[in-house]
């Protein structure tokens, strides 16, 4: 089975620069964000799989699927470690 | 332009809070109401979470999305229907001194929260226009030395439009202005020895003498478009002026914009407009030195 996510419904994003930052409004915090970061959080406004995210970044980046992969993975985790990212309820597919 | 509009059965109370917008002299961008009851305070159970601030706190979000300011140090509470160009006050008692202190303390807090829907958004910021016409925006807390050198900077020609309570919004032409709310020039005793000034009006609710634009030798601006936006500290050495990057900017304009992690409808434009201000204008440090209060020292021309 594989898990959608989806952002944090009280996180806002914005963008400069290239970089972005992410407003969470419950924690009353912000969160530094790199490019790839806000892609992903971007990306992450409706439920997305990893794979998903991984060809999103491909997509956009000049990156192989290994590099994407790792990056996502990485930010996923520390993303749902800090409240930024949860898993989609009800949207688990096979 | 817009006015504000006072509804209350009790007259005196009327004036004074009319009195009071009017010299605050914010023009809203449209036509804003508050409307005061006085009575006893019963308690309203809300179970939102607060967002806690010295002087009051605020509920606000789902489910119903009102906003629902409850003062902390004047017993006043004002409600701000989803969708309505009004607060509805309820204030414990309208003596002399309650009102006063409403007016002061509450009133400023009320208005913050009608013009955000307006797209109006706080910032705790200093606004001012330099003699060569670039607007500055120096945001900080309360001991970062904004007040002081707003004071300083009046006297040499830099005119003022707020010490304290800012609000940016975007201008017709796209860009982000900063309107402020008049009032005294507040500073405490060290800021108005710094000054060498022993005149002023005192103000003991704050602990401080106040004084306007225009009897520090300045003038006042209603509203000013940001070219500079500047970050002081109070530090020991020499006045320096370091620039940051547009994102430790706005970094910076967030903790300096509390508010905007309130009202979850009303945060994204929040945080949109300070990304814009952020974009918009050269972005620095200033480490405030003694040196600034040398005649010949000019701000302006510290910028790189």
């Amino acid at each position: 089975m594989t898990i959608r996510f989806v952002r944090h419904q009280d996180l806002r994003l914005t963008e400069l620069d290239e970089e972005g930052i992410a407003l969470h409004l419950e924690q009353r915090k912000y969160y530094s964000l790199s490019g790839t970061g806000l892609t992903i959080l971007r990306a992450l406004k409706t439920p997305r799989t990893e794979e998903e995210l991984v060809q999103d970044l491909m997509a956009r980046y000049d990156v192989t699927v290994d590099e994407a992969g790792r990056s996502v993975r990485t930010f996923l985790e520390e993303c749902q470690d800090a409240g930024l990212v949860v898993p989609a309820p009800g949207l688990a597919v096979d | 332009m817009a006015d504000w509009q006072v509804v209350s059965a009790h007259p005196d109370l009327r004036i004074r809070i009319l009195e009071a917008l009017e010299r605050g002299r914010l023009v809203p961008p449209a036509p804003l109401t508050i409307s005061v009851v006085v009575g006893p305070l019963p308690p309203a159970p809300d179970a939102r979470s607060p967002f806690v601030q010295p002087a009051f706190e605020v509920r606000t979000g789902p489910p119903d999305h009102s906003v629902v300011i409850t003062g902390t140090t004047v017993p006043a509470r004002a409600t701000i229907a989803p969708g309505c160009r009004q607060a509805d006050v309820e204030l414990a008692a309208a003596d002399d001194s309650s009102i006063e202190d409403f007016v002061a303390l509450f009133l400023p807090v009320v208005v913050t929260f009608l013009l955000r829907p307006e797209g109006w958004h706080h910032v705790h910021a200093a606004g001012l226009r330099d003699p060569t016409g670039r607007g500055w925006v120096l945001a900080g807390n309360a001991h970062a030395g904004k007040s002081t050198t707003t004071a300083l900077l009046a006297t040499r020609g830099w005119a003022v439009c707020t010490d304290d309570l800012a609000f940016l919004h975007r201008g017709s032409d796209g860009r982000v202005r900063l309107a402020g709310w008049r009032g005294d020039i507040a500073l405490r005793n060290g800021g108005r020895d710094l000054l060498q000034r022993t005149d002023g009006t005192p103000l003991p609710r704050r602990g401080k003498t106040g004084w306007t634009p225009e009897a520090l030798g300045g003038e006042w601006v209603a509203e000013i478009t940001p070219d500079v936006v500047a970050f002081p500290t109070v530090g020991d050495g020499p006045t320096r002026v370091c620039p940051i990057s547009s994102l430790d900017a706005l970094k910076a304009l967030i903790r300096w914009s509390a508010l905007v992690t309130t009202d979850p409808r009303l945060a994204e434009n929040h945080l949109a407009l300070l990304t814009a201000l952020a974009r918009q204008a050269q972005s620095c440090t200033v480490q405030l030195g003694n040196d600034l209060f040398e005649p010949t020292f000019r701000l302006e021309d510290c910028l790189p």
